[in-house]
């Protein structure tokens, strides 16, 4: 591990630097905060390094990474969630419709993203950010096939309804909702 | 919501949630402090002086293969005069405009207008370039309307020599921004007239050259190998004063593959402002799906279906977010995007407006098809790929 130049050390660096930007989104993704990304990221880089081997040794060591970084994630929001009883209800968010429509929508799922549990959106950011199939998701994420498509059917499911819900309920594009 | 179906809003959302994660540098930094204890490549190794951004984009870039040598061997070294020098080539002192700098590996033309501007070496006169000598055998002939520029300049320190060595990089570009393999040469000033003194890199080589710059003993090169082929890390290191160059490569990208890339669009309908009003335009993005980083460069072929021919004119141009005489060399790495512009024509054309586009690669691999919205194509403009995760503009 000392070999910085042309050994485990240099493999590491190199991989690293490659692949840390596309890391970092996912683990944007994931957290939904960029510090808390940032730390997920080097968190799990730092805990692999002295495995790097085996790292290098998997058949996709990007997809070994991944699976690392998806774990320590979910494991980090199991152990946040203990420490956290106190917070048992979300702060509460608001979402005022925009008159823009394309706008609403992102805003809209990218708020309702944030409603899903850690596992969902793990399952989700895989899905439809990574496009890995259920195979693969199911094994970063340790579960089995089916559940993986329940997760995906349940989460569509629970943001299409949220999303039909608020865009009933949602008035005419107002300003500020000052007459309401 | 709205006409996109859930799961490509969700893909949509995500790719451009992503984009807003933090730059990964503080990070890196943070996790060679933690593990190696400081950066293992660029502490002891002084060569790697690239541009920050430069830098930030190649330690993005692929798993670095040592090739064991791509034939770029030491100098030629050659005694000839080039003659008085010349200014008419000399782009260095272009100024580039600001709006055209793309997110990644900064073009050599932008790197030079930084290094002009400002950028200094206190042992070679605070960074200037003498004027660029014409650059000597590079035959154009065999690029259609293709003249010689100058593609970057930088001034090498050598050990046991009191005056730099002058590094010129020289290739042919036509007016759509293809352009050939580079030649580059090692000059040095003597009784204020630069004269020629080694051939670093031959035309023969098939080296694009995209990125030059130098640490001391060393010129350091990235480009692509031949118009489709890899991308390249290339250190030509002298011990001996500038006479012979050793050369070490590496591979930081693998060409494209249409497997590789997912193909999307962003339509900008055409908007009318008092008296003028600009076309509306059509991105197609083209973002890396795979493991690692890929490259890619010029111009995809489109087109319309069903039957509804293909873009008959391209175009190089600001618009499309190209200033230089070629179109950049774009490195896509995992989830980035490149993005080629089709320009509406002035007239609807006379084609059925297709509702999908079929994209290949210039390398001829398909990528795929995308949905448009009604786009008469037989009278729009293509412009070549560029890099940019936001739009061409």
């Amino acid at each position: 591990m000392t070999d910085v130049v042309g050994g485990v050390g240099t493999e590491f660096s190199r991989f690293v630097r490659i692949h840390s930007t596309a890391l970092l989104r996912s683990a944007y993704l994931l957290t939904g905060d960029r510090v808390d990304a940032e730390e997920l990221l080097q968190d799990t880089l730092v805990r692999l390094y002295p495995k790097w081997p085996k790292v290098v040794a998997a058949e996709l060591p990007l997809a070994y990474v991944r699976r690392s970084l998806t774990n320590n994630f979910l494991n980090g929001r199991r152990r946040r969630s203990a420490r956290d009883l106190l917070f048992a209800e979300p702060p509460e968010r608001g979402y005022e419709p925009d008159p823009a429509g394309a706008l609403s929508n992102r805003a809209l799922v990218r708020e309702l993203l944030d409603g899903l549990s850690a596992k969902q959106r793990a399952v989700v950011v895989l899905r439809f950010y990574e496009d890995l199939d259920d195979a693969a998701i199911a094994e970063i994420v340790g579960c089995r096939r089916p559940t993986v498509r329940s997760i995906i059917s349940r989460s569509l499911s629970q943001l299409r309804s949220e999303t039909e819900r608020r865009s009933a309920a949602a008035p005419a594009p107002q300003t500020n909702g000052s007459n309401r | 919501m709205s006409k996109k179906t859930l799961p490509d809003e969700l893909r949509s959302v995500l790719a451009e949630h992503a984009l807003d994660a933090p730059e990964a540098e503080a990070s890196i930094a943070h996790v060679f402090s933690q593990t190696l204890h400081g950066d293992p490549l660029a502490a002891p190794r002084a060569t790697r002086r690239l541009p920050h951004r430069a830098l930030l984009t190649a330690a993005a870039a692929v798993l670095v293969l040592t090739l064991g040598g791509f034939g770029i061997v030491s100098a030629t070294r050659q005694h000839g005069s080039s003659g008085a020098a010349s200014s008419t080539a000399d782009r260095a002192s272009q100024p580039t405009p600001a709006s055209a700098t793309p997110r990644g590996l900064l073009p050599l033309s932008s790197r030079l207008a930084q290094r002009s501007g400002g950028a200094t070496r206190g042992s070679i006169g605070d960074g200037q370039m003498p004027a660029a000598p014409p650059p000597p055998g590079l035959d154009c002939t065999g690029t259609p309307s293709g003249k010689a520029v100058l593609g970057g300049s930088a001034p090498l320190e050598v050990s046991a020599a009191v005056q730099p060595l002058y590094i010129y990089e020289f290739h042919c570009a036509d007016a759509q921004g293809a352009r050939s393999a580079s030649t580059v040469l090692s000059y040095a000033l003597i009784s204020g007239v630069l004269q020629q003194r080694t051939v670093l890199v031959p035309v023969e080589n098939d080296l694009y050259v995209d990125q030059l710059s130098t640490a001391k003993d060393s010129v350091i090169l990235q480009g692509q190998r031949g118009p489709l082929g890899s991308y390249l890390h290339v250190e030509l290191t002298s011990t001996d004063g500038g006479r012979n160059f050793q050369s070490r490569t590496e591979e930081l990208a693998a060409p494209c593959a249409g497997t590789d890339l997912a193909v999307s669009m962003q339509r900008i309908d055409a908007i009318t402002s008092g008296l003028s009003q600009t076309p509306g335009y059509t991105l197609l993005q083209l973002r890396n799906k795979g493991y690692y980083p890929c490259v890619v460069s010029g111009y995809l072929t489109v087109a319309g279906q069903p039957g509804a021919g293909t873009p008959t004119e391209t175009l190089l141009g600001p618009a499309g977010g190209v200033t230089d005489p070629t179109y950049p060399i774009v490195q896509l790495v995992p989830g980035g995007m490149a993005t080629a512009m089709i320009e509406n024509g002035s007239s609807p054309g006379s084609c059925a407006p297709a509702t999908s586009l079929s994209v290949t690669l210039p390398n001829g691999q398909a990528v795929g098809k995308v949905a448009v919205p009604a786009l008469p194509l037989c009278a729009a403009l293509l412009h070549p790929l560029v890099d940019n995760e936001r739009g061409s503009t």
